[in-house]
This record gives structure tokens, C-alpha cells and sequence, in this order.
């Protein structure tokens, strides 16, 4: 299962998770403020953040689990 | 250009065709034939439930009944087109193959050889035409969520949703799990496409609710 994984969520993945956050939080959430829309501003910059935090964390935490198991 | 490429390898595999693959012609019982049309036709109708979501966005919903005729129309001539040409070309062995059309297009010869290998033209046009639907069930699914969510914004979703996407269809391993997850969300596309417009109908019956869209 981990093994299946890792192999979904390989590094390109990872790069498009980060991608995607980035362009939520930067692009998105400008917007979002532009149109004086405050819930989605807020929620464009968590989920943007989530993403580009969350997507390398992930990554890297299947790869160290899969290291570790051997 | 879809309709002018499938229409060219329609008509450059014409001279291949074999006529007698047709035959017996209704050999077996009718009955068995409509049933098992009606059970493939079905799954392969599962994108009609477009039209229900577009409805509300559409300047004048009056023509909507029209324009899904047309386009559903459209879309059974050139599946009828590429059924006689691909059945016609490898008869009984057309269950052979894993994308029949795909081998139609690298069977057909262009006279004058302008195009050595058609399936190259074929396949590009193919694959923008399967990422132009990726959009609109792109679009669909921001929608839903921000309308699920009470956003006034669709677009949060458009790149939110990309790595899922992405993550979803790395995750059957070969072409034969890719062709189970494909039959899984048909058996699931079908069963919602035909069950929500019915459950819905029966909702406005039952509370009286007219002409609102």
C-alpha cells in the first residue's frame, strides 16, 4: 500500500502539489482580495499554504517511512 | 477538426472494408441485440449529464432540448461512422484490441501518401479533444464544491483540485486496472446520471415545485 504510494506520489506529483498551492495562494487569493471576497481569501491562502507545505512533508514522510521499513 | 479527422479516416478506410463482416445480419434475436445495445450504449452516454448542468447557465434554456439533440446526434453518427469502419476493417478481431480505433487509424492509408502514419495526426487531435472534457469535469467539480461550500468564487477549486486529479489518475498501475477504474465510473456515472434527474423529478412532482430552473 505505502509501496503504491510512494509511486503515485512520486517527486512530479510532489511539484504539482506545490504548483497548484502557489498559484491558489498567490494568484487565487489576490483575487479573491481584489473582489473583497474575505472567506475565500482566507481559504485560498490555507489551502495554497496547505498545499505547498503539506505537498513536501508528504513526500518526504513516504519516502523516510519507506527507508525506514526497508 | 475531430469531425474532419474521424470523417477522413472513415472515408480512407472505406476501401477496406469488408462487407460480408457485417453478416448475418441480425443473426441472433432482436431482443438480445436491443438489451445488449441498450446495456453498452448506456455507459457510453454517461457525458449527457452535461447538458443538465449547463442548463441553468445557458442564455436561452428554451433551446437546450434542441442543442442536446444536435449534439447527441452528432455524437451518434460518428460513433456509428467509426463502428462500421472499425468493425467493417477487423471484423471478429476488433475484440482483440485495446483501442481498436487507435489500430483503424494506423491501418488506413492516405492516398498520394501525404500522411505515412495517421495515427500520429489522429492521436493528437484525440488526446486534446479527452483534455477538453478533463476541463469541463474540471470545471464542474470547482463548481460543485464552491456551491457546496456557499462561495461566491468557482476558481478557488480549478488548481486546488489539480493534484487530486493528478494523484487519481496515477493510482491504477497498468492498462487493465486503468480499463476497471474506467467501468467502475461508468457503473457510477450511470447509476447517479440516471438516478439524481429522476429522484429530482420526483421531489418537484411531490412538492408542487414548476418551472424553475
Amino acid at each position: 500500500m505505502l509501496n503504491r504510494l510512494a509511486q503515485a506520489y512520486g517527486f512530479r506529483t510532489m511539484f504539482i502539489a506545490v504548483f497548484s498551492g502557489a498559484l491558489v495562494y498567490f494568484v487565487d487569493s489576490r483575487q479573491m482580495r481584489a473582489k473583497r471576497l474575505e472567506r475565500e481569501t482566507r481559504f485560498a491562502r490555507i489551502v495554497g499554504l496547505g498545499y505547498m507545505i503539506g505537498g513536501p512533508m508528504l513526500w518526504l514522510g513516504i519516502h523516510l517511512v519507506l527507508r525506514w521499513m526497508g | 477538426m475531430t469531425f474532419l479527422l474521424v470523417t477522413a479516416v472513415f472515408l480512407f478506410s472505406l476501401k477496406e472494408i469488408d462487407w460480408t463482416n457485417f453478416l448475418p445480419l441480425l443473426g441472433t434475436k432482436v431482443g438480445d441485440v436491443v438489451w445488449t445495445g441498450v446495456k453498452l450504449g448506456i455507459s457510453d452516454y454517461e457525458g449527457y449529464e452535461v447538458f443538465l448542468i449547463i442548463l441553468p447557465f445557458m442564455l436561452i434554456p428554451g433551446r437546450a432540448p434542441k442543442a442536446a439533440v444536435l449534439g447527441l446526434g452528432l455524437n451518434l453518427v460518428f460513433r456509428l461512422m467509426i463502428l462500421v469502419a472499425t468493425v467493417g476493417v477487423f471484423g471478429m478481431h476488433t475484440v482483440d484490441f485495446l483501442w481498436p480505433v487507435g489500430m483503424l487509424a494506423k491501418f488506413v492509408e492516405v492516398p498520394g501518401g501525404i500522411f505515412d502514419r495517421l495515427e500520429v495526426a489522429f492521436m493528437i487531435i484525440w488526446v486534446s479533444v479527452a483534455f477538453s472534457s478533463t476541463m469541463l469535469y474540471n470545471y464542474f467539480a470547482s463548481l460543485g464544491l464552491s456551491r457546496l461550500m456557499q462561495f461566491k468564487e468557482q476558481s478557488l477549486f480549478t488548481f486546488a483540485l489539480v493534484p487530486l486529479l493528478y494523484i487519481i489518475s496515477l493510482i491504477p498501475a497498468n492498462e487493465i486496472a486503468t480499463e476497471m477504474l474506467t467501468r467502475l465510473e461508468q457503473v457510477l456515472a450511470v447509476s447517479i446520471c440516471f438516478a439524481t434527474p429522476l429522484l429530482l423529478l420526483g421531489f418537484s412532482w411531490v412538492f408542487g415545485i414548476k418551472d424553475e430552473t
